[in-house]
Formats: structure tokens, C-alpha cells, sequence
């Protein structure tokens, strides 16, 4: 079992890797957005453990000093005494030190005319730290509307749907029954390209591929078994056997 | 450098003291201090913080004995510092995620040319449990995802990932200084 470096990583990676190269040292932010559960978090989180970077998830109820409080907790500084001088030991803390910080659910740092995040821009202006701002698909535009903000944001990332290419990697990787070519088609299908979809699905095939003792599963074997749930429209998303799965994997 | 690293330690008996304050002590530059502390805190002897230096239980234990510090290898004594191992990130994972199983850390930081990375994983997981870093979370159903845990508010001390030196069987905190001394028995069994 091992990380699966999708295409979604590959272009984090080399915007990442930009943003460390980048000219302007005051423009360090990388925005990240995608619908849920289509794997930013897992792909943030590795770079994040790899680089050392400083991990924050921001909470509806985040204030600019809520926040200063949380960034000196994870860097492991006393987050004591006014917000001011918490703000100076931080920046002399960090600044220089070349460690990146995340902010996943970035969302909850625009109430309040985005103060949190204008706080952070501040932090990440003084600091000249990379921050890399994770949020759904709306964030882009919200936070569009800040210019002196934008400005600072070097890359932007959207995290589309995983390809087929990926969801069969990551069948491969993960399941622990094997999933015929057409099955992972199958798959893509059903999770519409959505990991955490993806994962549930695979869940599912397990527990039925162990219920009948199989160690291989094809596309036949499951049709018309519910394997995940349009909860929008309240309809179940059953295996079937298209045409187009069943000449691919021919 | 000259290598006093007992008289540091001694330096140190009374009380944290700041690195300028050893190195008036004992008449060193504060270079040759700063190169005599830094072995010190690598062997968990020494904790230090924004430059002010104390002794850990175990520096404790080597003053009183007046045990002969070397600045050589650790022969299997010194704490891992390494930011890029297998463990310092999953120390780093842990603190991200709010739950974590062995197979979530491995998705997460396996690239597969790690050598037995659920053993070593494993190991580190269990060794930190029963140092009591971690609650327990309530297992929803047994399968691949296994025991899921949670690093507590006590137990996420800091960045610094604490070192499990299995060969002594004790947990190392770069963060607090403490020692957890957890045995072995424990973990010859299980893989």
C-alpha cells in the first residue's frame, strides 16, 4: 500500500515547486480548490510531510488571533501574550526558515471581510513564507474579490476529476482483490472520478468479494449490485455493463 | 572543537540556562558550547528551546552517575533527528489528520521503495501508544483499516518527532525532554 502520485499531484508538485522559485518574494500563495473529495487534502498533506511545512485547518469560527494561536501551537512557540507580540515572535520565529504553511479549508478565513486572510497575507507578506491555501471549488472566485490578495497568489491549482488512468491505479494499489479492467472502468464511472469515492467503492467490492470468496472480480460478477448512492438524487449507482468498459478491456 | 560535554552537563545541574550562560560557566566561546550541546541533545541528554538548554531525565541520570559522555557515535543511543525518515513524517501525518491507522499513514507516505515500511511503521505506531501519545478510536468494523488512533492534546508535543530507539526500548521526546521507557517484550511479538 503506498501513495499514488495521480495527475492532480503531478500538477501540485510543479506548481509548488514554482511557487518556491517564484521572482516576487512577496508573492508566496498558491490557492488549491477542487469539489470535495477529489483528493486535495491526501495530495496537500503528503507534500506537507515531505517539506516540513506547518499544517492549519481553519474553523468557522477563526479569528485573526485564533489563528496566530494555532500557528504557534504547531510550531511548537508558547502562544501567549498580546497579538501583536505573538504576531513578532511567529514572524521572528519563522521567517527564513524556509518551512511552508497550509491552510486547508481555507473558506473559513474569508468571513469577516476575509480577516484572517488578510491576516495571513500580512504574515505571509513579513514572513516571505510559502502558504498554500486549500479550499472547495468556490474559493476562487471569493477570493477574487480581494485584489490585494489575488495579487499574491502565484499558482493556482483546480483539482479535476481523477482520470480513469488514475482510478486504475489506484484500484491496483489499494484493493486487495484483483479488479478486472473493465470493473475499473466501472469504478470511474460510478465514483465520477471522486477518491474518496473511489475508496468507498473499493471498500464495498472487498466485503462482497469476501462474502463469496473471490479473489478476482469482473464487471459481470457485480452487475446490478449497488455499490455507492446519488445522495443528491436519492437513486442508488449500480453495476452495469456498458458497451464501452467491455470493449476496453478487450 | 574541545569536547566537554560532562562539564556541560554539570553547567546545567542547577537549572535551564541560556547558551551565553554555560559558556561564561565554564570559559568557552559560545561556538564550542553551542558544538558540545548539540551531541548532548541529540542523545536526549539536553533539551534545548530558543537557545536556553536543561537537562532531560536521562542527562539527570548520566550527571549523577558521572557516566563519560563522548561526542562519537551513539552506538544505537541517539535520537533521530532526520526531518526526511519514514517516522519524522508520520509524526508529521499524525499531527495533520484527527485519526490515523497504519494502512492511512502508509497511503499517505509510502512511495514503495521504503524497505518494510509496516514494520517499521507499525513499530513506531505501537511504541508511541505505549508511551500514551495516542487515544484509541472505536473500531467500527475489523478489516484492512485495522486499529485506528488519534495523537491526544497532551501527546502532540511538538514538531519534532519524538524517537523510538527499539535496541534500548524507550521513546525519546525532542519536544519535552521526557524519556518513556516502554520495554521491548512488547513489541517482540507483534508485527
Amino acid at each position: 500500500m503506498r501513495f499514488v502520485k495521480t495527475e492532480n499531484y503531478v500538477r501540485f508538485s510543479q506548481a509548488a515547486h514554482a511557487v518556491e522559485q517564484r521572482g516576487a518574494a512577496e508573492a508566496g500563495m498558491m490557492l488549491v480548490y477542487g469539489l470535495p473529495g477529489s483528493g486535495k487534502s491526501h495530495v496537500v498533506s503528503n507534500w506537507a510531510t515531505k517539506v516540513g511545512a506547518l499544517y492549519l485547518r481553519a474553523n468557522v469560527d477563526w479569528t485573526p488571533r485564533y489563528f496566530l494561536v494555532e500557528l504557534a501551537k504547531v510550531a511548537g512557540i508558547d502562544p501567549y501574550g498580546p497579538s501583536s507580540q505573538l504576531f513578532s515572535v511567529l514572524r521572528d520565529r519563522l521567517a527564513g526558515s524556509l518551512t511552508p504553511l497550509v491552510i486547508d479549508e481555507a473558506e473559513f478565513t474569508l468571513p469577516n471581510n476575509a480577516a484572517v486572510l488578510e491576516k495571513i497575507r500580512d504574515f505571509s507578506d513579513r514572513s516571505e513564507m510559502t502558504v498554500v491555501l486549500v479550499g472547495m471549488e468556490r474559493i476562487r472566485s471569493k477570493v477574487a474579490r480581494y485584489q490585494q490578495i489575488f495579487s499574491r497568489i502565484a499558482q493556482v491549482v483546480e483539482f479535476k476529476p481523477a482520470s480513469p488512468v488514475d482510478v486504475g491505479h489506484v484500484c491496483d494499489e489499494l484493493a486487495e482483490i484483483e479488479m478486472t479492467q473493465a470493473l475499473k472502468l466501472e469504478v470511474h464511472r460510478l465514483s465520477s472520478g471522486r477518491m474518496r469515492e473511489v475508496l468507498n467503492i473499493i471498500a464495498n467490492i472487498e466485503r462482497i468479494a469476501e462474502t463469496n470468496g473471490l479473489n478476482q472480480v469482473d464487471v459481470a460478477q457485480l452487475e446490478g449490485t449497488v455499490l455507492s448512492y446519488n445522495w443528491e438524487t436519492c437513486t442508488p449507482k449500480t453495476v452495469r455493463r456498458s458497451a464501452k468498459s467491455t470493449a476496453r478491456a478487450h | 572543537m574541545t569536547w566537554r560535554g560532562l562539564s556541560v552537563l554539570a553547567a546545567l545541574r542547577d537549572g535551564p540556562k541560556l547558551t551565553r550562560q554555560i559558556a561564561a560557566d565554564l570559559g568557552m566561546s559560545s561556538a564550542n558550547t553551542r558544538a558540545n550541546l548539540a551531541p548532548l541533545a541529540a542523545r536526549g541528554l539536553v533539551r534545548s528551546r530558543e537557545g536556553c538548554h536543561q537537562l532531560t531525565r536521562e542527562g539527570l541520570e548520566v550527571l549523577a552517575a558521572r557516566r563519560e559522555v563522548t561526542s562519537g557515535p551513539g552506538m544505537g543511543k541517539a535520537v533521530t533527528h532526520h526531518r526526511g525518515t519514514l517516522r519524522a513524517r508520520a509524526w508529521r501525518a499524525m499531527r495533520i489528520r484527527d485519526a490515523f491507522s497504519l494502512d492511512d499513514l502508509m497511503l499517505l507516505l509510502c512511495d514503495g521503495g521504503e524497505k518494510d515500511a509496516a514494520g517499521n511503521l507499525g513499530g513506531y505506531i505501537r511504541a508511541l501508544a505505549a508511551a500514551g501519545y495516542f487515544a484509541p478510536m472505536r473500531r467500527q468494523h475489523a478489516g484492512r483499516h485495522g486499529e485506528r488512533w488519534r495523537l491526544t492534546l497532551a501527546g502532540n508535543t511538538g514538531p519534532e518527532a519524538p524517537a523510538w530507539n527499539k535496541a534500548r526500548g524507550v521513546v525519546i521526546d525532542q519536544n519535552t525532554g521526557r524519556t518513556f521507557a516502554i520495554g521491548r517484550r512488547h513489541f517482540a511479538a507483534r508485527r
